[in-house]
């Protein structure tokens, strides 16, 4: 079992934890921090004393990226351009890298891996001494840098998102309102190996689970999430006793029948109808113009038993209470001698009901039931039952013309009202709480074993618009990339805008740096 | 559509015993066919037949057991594959394996139940 016992699995590679830390270093989650350090020297004049402050900035050059580690920890890497300001008023600037250790945990409110800043370690700090600065210097220096990142990262970041929302508390069809929301519990984070961590939690109150018996299914996807059979079990129980979607419903048809269909029973039919019309007494000339139903069913649908099975399939079993009835008229054109009058025969359409049949209180067993275990459009693990064994007693001897006709519809009915088997909340949500940006998870691969079903995709992020620091234009005859706030990204029509995280990027792309704004980059 | 006329013996097959006495009393008396015609419900009334609720209760049921003799006769005569039909006359549940598609649904008697 490659959940290891808990509910839900998330895992997560970390080409998609370094592709989330770019995001959030393109929205903006990253911001510059500055500051003061005093150097701890006493007694120092008080002329001397702004002498003893070091200022610096330090902007987020680079997103970060981050390395798994065997210690089950991440290693993240800042690389960072700062600039110090010394002795009152000299700067310089010196390129930075951090190397900080995190420790990934689920956030149980926003349902996304999260690295705690509050508890990291900062493992090494390296500035780029481009001016040969003595020894001591560097080292106090990037001990001014080791203070201001734990600062940073305690007051400025706090914790920093590394994926998408990974599973919704929301399940189809319920009711408003907290209580009907699934609840989730933190089981445990750990990195799996070098590639790949996992996040597992339990759901509506379970306990279970064992950490060390997770292992890596994602296949080199993006991301992957497992599902634990006894989890659908308790998802589908939670959802089914509160779903407001319903499990009773009353259908009604009509149908009109064709001489082919009861050609058969041409002389039943007439016989029984001059039988009702003239209660058997005289001949009849009877001209039968029109055989028509009328007929309905409630069905009220029972939870449905399932087991999982390889293969992706589900084998189910369930049942059905049904009320079905049937009336079956014939129309006649024209009688002779007609003793009409004495059961249910209309003056004026000459209309006799045939067949005024109702079974109440059926039970209609679905046995040996099939189905496949899918991610629908909304992300939910959902059945799609594809084989079945429908048990009627239908006791109604009556032409096959019309029993055929009447169970087939049955059949149609208990099959296309049959309420959905949900298993699932929604995996991997569409939206990052408190931006616009959205997200896709394509599902590359699903897997349904006898106990679990492990689903894997890869994930895009897309409306960045609002956020990406530079604007490159796509006219053939500007292609031209600038910083967002340059006076000519505004002047960019919007059909013609591409936005850029990474200046990088741009550039790769074929984007020449504005002269304006980006000097540096400007060839052309 | 079709125009058929029925054998009065073929309706001899549907028994009530109200209408039994009646048919004798016709047979006796041809011209009771003639005053039914007329007046169809006071003849019967004179006749001593209340066509009351008890009496088209008790028809409907007589008529019912006929139509459900008449299905087996037809299904037996004519054999072949009455699907769902033989399992009713049999007195057994009708049985049906599914197979659910995007076009709609196809059925089959379950398996072993085709016999």
């Amino acid at each position: 079992m490659k959940t290891g016992g808990y509910d839900v699995v998330a895992e997560l590679n970390e080409s998609m934890v370094n592709k989330f830390l770019s995001l959030g270093h393109c929205i903006g989650k990253f911001p510059v921090f500055t500051g003061v350090y005093t150097l701890p020297i006493e007694d120092v004049p008080e002329s001397l004393e702004e002498f003893m402050d070091i200022g610096y900035e330090v902007s987020v050059a680079a997103p970060p990226t981050v390395d798994f580690t065997s210690d089950h920890k991440m290693k993240m890497n800042i690389r960072g351009q700062s600039k110090f300001t010394v002795l009152g008023n000299i700067s310089f600037e010196l390129e930075v890298e951090f190397t900080v250790k995190f420790k990934p945990v689920f956030d149980q409110n926003t349902r996304q891996l999260v690295l705690d800043a509050v508890d990291a370690e900062i493992d090494d700090v390296e500035l780029n001494d481009t001016y040969h600065l003595p020894t001591n210097v560097i080292n106090r220096l990037n001990e001014v840098m080791a203070i201001a990142m734990e600062e940073y990262l305690t007051e400025d970041i706090a914790s920093i998102e590394v994926s998408p929302v990974l599973l919704s508390l929301e399940l189809p069809y319920m009711p408003p309102g907290d209580t009907n929301k699934l609840t989730v519990g933190l089981g445990n984070v750990k990195v799996l190996n070098s590639q790949v961590m996992a996040a597992a939690v339990n759901l509506l109150g379970y306990t279970g689970g064992d950490v060390n018996q997770i292992t890596d299914f994602t296949g080199g996807s993006h991301v992957g999430v497992g599902v634990n059979e006894s989890a659908m079990h308790r998802v589908y129980d939670f959802w089914w006793y509160r779903t407001t979607h319903p499990k009773s419903v009353t259908q009604t048809g009509s149908h009109e029948f064709d001489p082919p269909d009861f050609v058969d029973w041409i002389d039943e039919l007439v016989d029984w109808v001059a039988a009702v019309l003239t209660l058997g007494l005289v001949d009849v000339d009877i001209d039968i113009d029109r055989v028509w139903a009328e007929y309905g069913a409630t069905l009220h649908f029972g939870k449905f038993d399932f087991d999982m099975k390889p293969g992706n399939t589900v084998e189910l079993s369930g049942s059905v209470s049904a009320d079905i009835w049937l009336k079956v008229y014939v129309q006649i054109t024209e009688t002779t001698e007609l003793f009409w009058g004495a059961l249910d025969v209309s003056e004026e359409t000459y209309t006799v009901t045939l067949f005024d049949l109702r079974a109440n209180g059926l039970t209609l067993n679905i046995d040996n039931a099939e189905g496949k275990v899918y991610l629908d459009s909304s992300r939910r693990l959902t059945v799609e039952v594809t084989d079945l064994d429908l048990t009627i007693p239908l006791p109604w001897a009556i032409p096959e013309f019309l029993l055929d006709y009447v169970v087939d519809w049955v059949v149609d009915q208990v099959v296309d009202n049959m309420p959905p088997i949900v298993l699932s909340p929604a995996i991997i949500e569409q939206t990052l709480p408190d931006t616009s940006v959205t997200v896709t998870a394509t599902a590359t691969n699903l897997v349904i074993d006898e106990s679990e079903a492990l689903v894997t995709a890869n994930i895009e992020t897309g409306n960045i618009g609002s956020y990406a620091p530079y604007i490159a234009n796509k006219n053939p005859e500007s292609t031209e990339v600038h910083k967002r706030d340059c006076e000519w990204a505004h002047r960019i029509s919007y059909r013609n805008r591409v936005y850029y995280c990474s200046l990088e990027k741009a550039l790769e792309d074929g984007y020449d740096g504005c002269a304006y704004c980006l000097p540096g980059h400007h060839h052309r | 559509m079709k125009r058929v006329k029925v054998d009065k013996t073929r309706l001899e097959r549907f028994s009530f015993k109200p209408i039994k006495d009646l048919k004798a009393s016709i047979k006796k008396k041809p011209e009771l066919s003639l005053r039914l015609k007329e007046d169809f419900g006071a003849t019967l009334e004179a006749q001593g037949v209340k066509v009351d609720d008890e009496f088209k209760r008790s028809l409907r049921e007589s008529w019912r057991s006929q139509i459900k003799e008449d299905v087996r006769r037809v299904a037996e005569e004519r054999g072949g594959d009455d699907w769902y039909l033989k399992r009713v006359l049999r007195g057994e549940p009708i049985r049906v394996h599914v197979k659910v598609g995007p076009e709609g649904h196809s059925k089959s008697l379950k398996e072993g139940d085709d016999k």
